[in-house]
């Protein structure tokens, strides 16, 4: 679960042009100021390449913030 | 590459890049995300200071105004989404409601690619309707609405405006690749990070056209590239170009697209080790023959290295070396002139030559250019009237360096019996490298096999690329203190590789052995071989005797110098 938020926390951290520990557990668009919409979009493409998944559309409208994210994850690779 | 690492390089390169920028603006009736980074790291990739801006979402009319005065403006205007939801609805609209929308878009059209008339480069995509409605046994409203408005945009681009054949994007890729619609009705996003890859790859010829990085030169080598066979081994008749026979009928195709290439301005050079006669002969006087001296801006026939005759042609025709292409067969000439001359885009022939037409259209596109104007269909007559020579590249040492990454290794065998018919049959074969061109039968071989006067080497060689088997002999004649060497040759398939001197050091450390004292070289002229008439002058041995078809030579093997050449491994 740690190792799953840790590679997260590094791919949000490229997509979203900041240092990876920047990216605090409480990481989503209100408090990281470049997540928006369009970086949004990124992160999901980012994350699928990253863990060889591909989300479904249901998931997609969970993946709100990075507590959510290490769920889903963690669910799907577990 | 990764999105991620897409994202880290273009991050590294732009720090890298400096000088003013070159601004891109892609403006779109849909959400367009990951283009911005995959086609600004791609021409940034090129040298391009390229600075991407995503224009707000579904105002291209509005938007086009405001991008007037940038460099190249992409655009992204989908079918599908002219009114939203209109992949479904438009089967519920009347032909006159379709109509009214078609004359509204045209008009659009034409307003948007009259605000950015004055950018050098626009890219737009043909209207598709491949990724949402397919209906290929009846055309479906939405296609025949796409082909109308795809006449209209054909009606109404300038010269600087280039109309992207998209449906030839996805079909690369396939339709399930290129598309993901999973923000396709919350947020009116489409494509896939592989379509806009596949896409960036598509439009890239264009923006490396209009800053000047565009390839213009195409050299190839001649035997099994330009025709099929080896001239110096098969012989003028041994040239495969015609309908003849199936080899042939591929390299005429090729001759075929390359005299349609050079048609619209592609300069053609050759680069070819042989004797210039030989294939000046066939450019001029094969009746096969469609590439001919007329259609050639360089010509480099001879045994110097590819490299330094690369580098040459670019001095001589003033093209920088990025604006070279460069096709040969070998793996050898592949792998030097991409070594050491990594500007240069180099190809091989494919080894299943069917596969080397569509290869050679394809790269086509690296000579894209915006405008096919007089001058570019008489830019080869242009080179010929300016040909001229510039200063040599020394390029040996690099020469060096590249042999050493090879791993070559040699392997000599003396005398034996196994060998007999190889050795009888290269004697008969090769051409090219061979100081005597003695020809042998194998029962010639067995009796000085059997003679102690006779010694025979035979060599084989490998390398990182593979094993070239035998390719080598000599037949050395031994009487009292003095050798004679009366034959010694190399397959073309080896020849730049100086396995020759190395073979030659173990030729004088046996004869030491044997107590010999004197060795005589002879080199027999023939039409073929003169790229070793200098041979022993190389290795230090003394003009004797000669006169115009043969020369004798001679050295005291005290005086030898050994090549030891660091990069060969003998076995």
């Amino acid at each position: 679960m740690n190792e799953i938020k840790e590679r997260i926390r590094n791919v949000m951290a490229i997509v979203f042009g900041i240092e990876a520990d920047q990216v605090k557990d409480n990481a989503e668009p209100g408090v990281i100021e470049s997540w928006d919409s369009l970086r949004h979009m990124g992160l999901i493409v980012a994350l699928e390449e990253e863990f060889d998944i591909t989300f479904t559309d249901d998931e997609m409208t969970e993946l709100l913030n990075l507590e959510l994210i290490t769920s889903i994850l963690s669910d799907r690779l577990n | 590459m990764k999105y991620t690492e897409i994202l880290k390089r273009n991050k590294e390169l732009e720090q890298e890049l400096t000088g003013e920028k070159y601004r891109v603006a892609v403006i779109s009736n849909i959400t367009i995300v990951q283009l911005k980074e995959v086609l600004e790291l791609s021409l940034r990739e090129k040298g391009i200071n390229a600075d991407v801006t995503l224009a707000d979402y579904d105002a291209i009319v509005q938007e086009s105004h405001r991008f007037s005065d940038f460099n190249a403006v992409v655009i992204f205007w989908e079918l599908i989404n002219l009114v939203d939801g209109f992949q479904s609805k438009i089967y519920l609209m009347g032909q006159d409601e379709i109509d009214r929308l078609a004359n509204k878009v045209e008009g659009e059209i034409d307003i948007v690619l009259k605000n950015i008339k004055n950018v050098s480069l626009v890219i737009i995509n043909q209207f598709s309707a491949a990724l949402i409605d397919n209906s290929p046994l009846k055309l479906g409203p939405l296609q025949i609405l796409g082909g109308y408005l795809n006449t209209a945009l054909r009606n109404s681009v300038s010269s600087t405006q280039v109309i992207v054949d998209i449906d030839s994007v996805f079909s690369r890729i396939g339709i399930n690749q290129s598309r993901d619609l999973r923000h396709f009705h919350s947020s009116k996003t489409l494509y896939t990070i592989e379509f806009f890859r596949k896409y960036t790859e598509t439009v890239l010829p264009a923006f490396q056209a209009v800053n000047g990085k565009t390839k213009k030169v195409l050299v190839l080598d001649c035997d099994n590239t330009l025709w099929g066979g080896i001239i110096g081994e098969d012989g003028e008749a041994g040239i495969q170009m015609s309908d003849a026979t199936a080899k042939g009928k591929i390299f005429k195709e090729i001759q075929t697209i390359l005299l349609g290439m050079q048609k619209e301005g592609v300069l053609l050079a050759l680069c070819s080790k042989n004797n210039e006669e030989d294939v000046n002969r066939i450019l001029n006087h094969h009746p096969d023959i469609l590439i001919t001296d007329k259609h050639v801006v360089s010509k480099k026939i001879n045994w110097q290295d590819k490299v330094s005759n690369i580098a040459e042609m670019a001095g001589e025709l003033n093209l920088g070396l990025d604006s070279f292409v460069f096709i040969d067969d070998s793996n050898f000439e592949v792998g030097l002139v991409r070594q050491e001359l990594p500007m240069v885009e180099v190809v091989q022939v494919p080894v299943n030559l069917s596969e080397y037409p569509l290869l050679l259209k394809e790269l086509k596109m690296l000579f894209f250019s915006l405008i096919n104007t007089d001058e570019d269909k008489n830019k080869t007559a242009m080179y010929l009237q300016e040909r001229q020579r510039k200063g040599q590249l020394k390029v040996h040492d690099s020469i060096d360096n590249y042999l050493a990454s090879l791993g070559l290794s040699l392997s000599i065998h003396w005398n034996q019996e196994i060998s007999v018919p190889r050795a009888a049959q290269m004697t008969q074969k090769t051409n090219q490298f061979n100081l005597t061109t003695k020809r042998y039968t194998e029962s010639d071989i067995v009796r000085m096999l059997d003679d102690p006067e006779y010694d025979i080497a035979i060599f084989s060689v490998s390398d990182h690329f593979g094993d070239y088997g035998v390719t080598g002999m000599s037949i050395i004649h031994l009487k009292n203190s003095t050798a004679r060497i009366d034959s010694l040759l190399i397959s073309c398939r080896i020849i730049g590789r100086n396995v020759e001197l190395a073979f030659f050091d173990q030729l004088v450390k046996m004869l030491l052995d044997k107590n010999i004292k004197t060795l005589v070289g002879n080199y027999i002229s023939t039409p073929k071989n003169k790229q070793v008439e200098a041979f022993y002058d190389g290795l230090g041995f003394t003009p004797t005797t000669s006169n115009e078809l043969q020369k004798d030579f001679t050295i005291q093997l005290e005086n030898y110098k050994m090549n030891s050449l660091p990069y060969i491994k003998i076995n």
